[in-house]
């Protein structure tokens, strides 16, 4: 399990993170959601080791993630939104980068490298974009580690290839493995993450399971407009409201509504859900 | 899962970095090694041009090119490692699984042995090879050793009753000031994230005028009257005290620089 406790983070005078407390636990894929610039990937490397924190603490499995112990390292992966071209082939990365790593399968890579139509032996430096982020997907997730955290991961992937993440997330990830991901593409990862963590400048607005939040909120895709509606926005077909849940009705959560509802009325969502 | 040293997962990385190393840096001790080629083609050129004569290069031009490589090799070495402050590439080498202390000491090795060897390797292959297919090349290096402590002891002699050293004491002062200069930019790359050979080089010459006037003060004066007498009274003796401090001295920086490269793969953050 992953504790966060009063997390602080500044860049100079720029406080990005304050008194940020969270826990993040296994089994689960987590949507790290927020405008641009409020510490969504400082968050990402400050769990991943690669930043320290100046308040607070991170505890991940009894270790603190700066001290970059090769165990807590050989057991998480960190997928950066920028990945390097290596000048190298697809596979002779993988060979040489995977022996790190107790639970790499090259064989899986392969495979998940054949479902995101990537050939194996091309030079990664001659890659597209889109290629190379599959290669460096395909390698976290033959990693088979328990904790990833994935910054953009499907940014500059093409509509087939957004499938093909979700599909080789969820299939070639271990079943106890704690999943972060951080994203401003949330329709491309909305019927797989749960729960969602929304941040604010310096704070966390939202730590919810998506059960805990249509246990609150109600999203009606209907036509009779509804006063208490905390949010509307106009669709082709009709609307999409999000109002308190006051009945316990089930309904099919709108990731951009709801992020877009927290964001229009903060403290009350913050108050709504703060446990 | 030794937190600390583990020798297996040491030698894994090693040869992980090792070749790392190689990929990304061959072109560059390709030409620092094949250095003494250049100078032969363009010493050759230039005579057949001006003398209209096929004159190779002497010894001590090859042995003075060979100390200039040296010299761009530490240079270079701010370079090598350098990746580590950039973004992509030194998150990547962060999160690998190894220690810190497993990926300083493979730096390490890879730094102060086993380039230096293959450079050195390269360098005397080639001089080699060229005083073979070239005998107005003279003796190689290698063979020529006593021709160059030969000349370097009658350019010792002509000083007169100053410093004296041997040759075998400057060979060593020479690789123990070439470490530390080595350790000095590679700690340099890791430190500067843009410029990071200018930046070193500024660094160096503000440590040199620092220095250079605290020693001034000593020396001068008084002071430097009781150093040239203490020299003229016993100028071998007092030389080799000097050197051995001075040696001593540089190895302490190097430790010192050393430990500055731990402490800085230990805690850069991206």
């Amino acid at each position: 399990m992953i504790k966060v406790q009063n997390l602080g983070f500044s860049y100079g005078n720029n406080e990005v993170l304050k008194h940020i407390s969270m826990e993040i636990r296994e089994g689960n894929i987590y949507g790290l959601l927020g405008e641009n610039g409020v510490g969504k990937t400082t968050l990402l490397t400050l769990l991943c080791g690669l930043k320290k924190p100046q308040s607070g603490f991170i505890d991940v499995d009894g270790e603190t993630p700066f001290d970059r112990k090769p165990a807590l390292l050989a057991d998480q992966f960190y997928l950066a939104d920028e990945v390097k071209a290596e000048s190298a082939t697809a596979m002779a990365f993988a060979k040489a980068n995977g022996v790190f790593w107790p639970n790499f399968d090259l064989e899986r890579f392969r495979t998940i490298l054949e479902e995101f139509e990537v050939n194996p032996l091309q030079r990664m430096d001659a890659m597209s974009a889109g290629q190379l982020k599959k290669t460096h997907i395909a390698f976290a997730l033959a990693c088979h580690v328990r904790h990833y955290y994935m910054d953009e991961p499907t940014n500059g992937l093409d509509i087939p290839s957004k499938a093909q993440f979700r599909k080789a997330l969820t299939k070639y990830t271990p079943e106890d493995s704690s999943i972060v991901i951080s994203t401003h593409q949330v329709r491309d990862l909305e019927n797989i993450i749960d729960p969602i963590i929304i941040l604010d400048r310096r704070d966390v607005l939202v730590n919810a399971t998506v059960e805990e939040i249509t246990g609150k909120l109600y999203f009606d895709y209907g036509n009779i407009i509804h006063p208490e509606a905390l949010y509307i926005e106009q669709t082709p077909g009709g609307s999409i409201q999000v109002y308190p849940n006051t009945t316990g009705e089930e309904s099919r959560i709108n990731m951009e509504a709801f992020f877009n509802t927290v964001y229009k009325h903060k403290e009350l969502i913050k108050g709504m859900f703060s446990k | 899962m030794n937190s600390s040293f583990s020798f297996r997962r040491f030698g894994t990385y090693f040869l992980y970095d090792l070749r790392e190393v190689w990929k990304n840096n061959s072109k560059a001790f390709y030409i620092f090694g094949g250095s003494g080629v250049m100078l032969y083609v363009v010493w050759v050129l230039f005579s057949l041009v001006f003398t209209q004569t096929w004159t190779a290069p002497v010894i001590w031009a090859r042995a003075g090119v060979f100390g200039l490589a040296v010299c761009g090799l530490s240079l270079y070495y701010a370079r090598m490692y350098g990746f580590l402050t950039e973004r992509k590439a030194g998150s990547q080498y962060l999160m690998l699984p190894a220690s810190t202390g497993e990926k300083f000491a493979s730096m390490i090795v890879i730094s102060i042995i086993v380039v230096p060897i293959v450079f050195t390797a390269i360098y005397l292959a080639l001089d080699g090879a060229i005083t073979l297919l070239d005998k107005t090349a003279g003796s190689s290096l290698i063979a020529g050793i006593g021709e160059i402590k030969s000349g370097f002891n009658k350019m010792v002699e002509a000083e007169g009753d100053g410093f004296v050293i041997s040759f075998g004491w400057f060979i060593i002062s020479i690789v123990i000031s070439s470490i530390e200069n080595l350790l000095y930019f590679l700690l340099g790359g890791l430190i500067f994230k843009k410029w990071k050979i200018a930046g070193s080089i500024g660094v160096s010459l503000l440590i040199g005028i620092i220095f250079g006037n605290i020693f001034g003060l000593i020396v001068t004066g008084d002071g430097f009257e009781y150093w040239t007498k203490l020299l003229e009274a016993d100028p071998e003796g007092i030389s080799r005290q000097i050197l051995i401090w001075s040696n001593v001295i540089c190895g302490l920086i190097s430790a010192g620089l050393a430990t500055g490269i731990y402490f800085r793969i230990k805690t850069i953050k991206h």
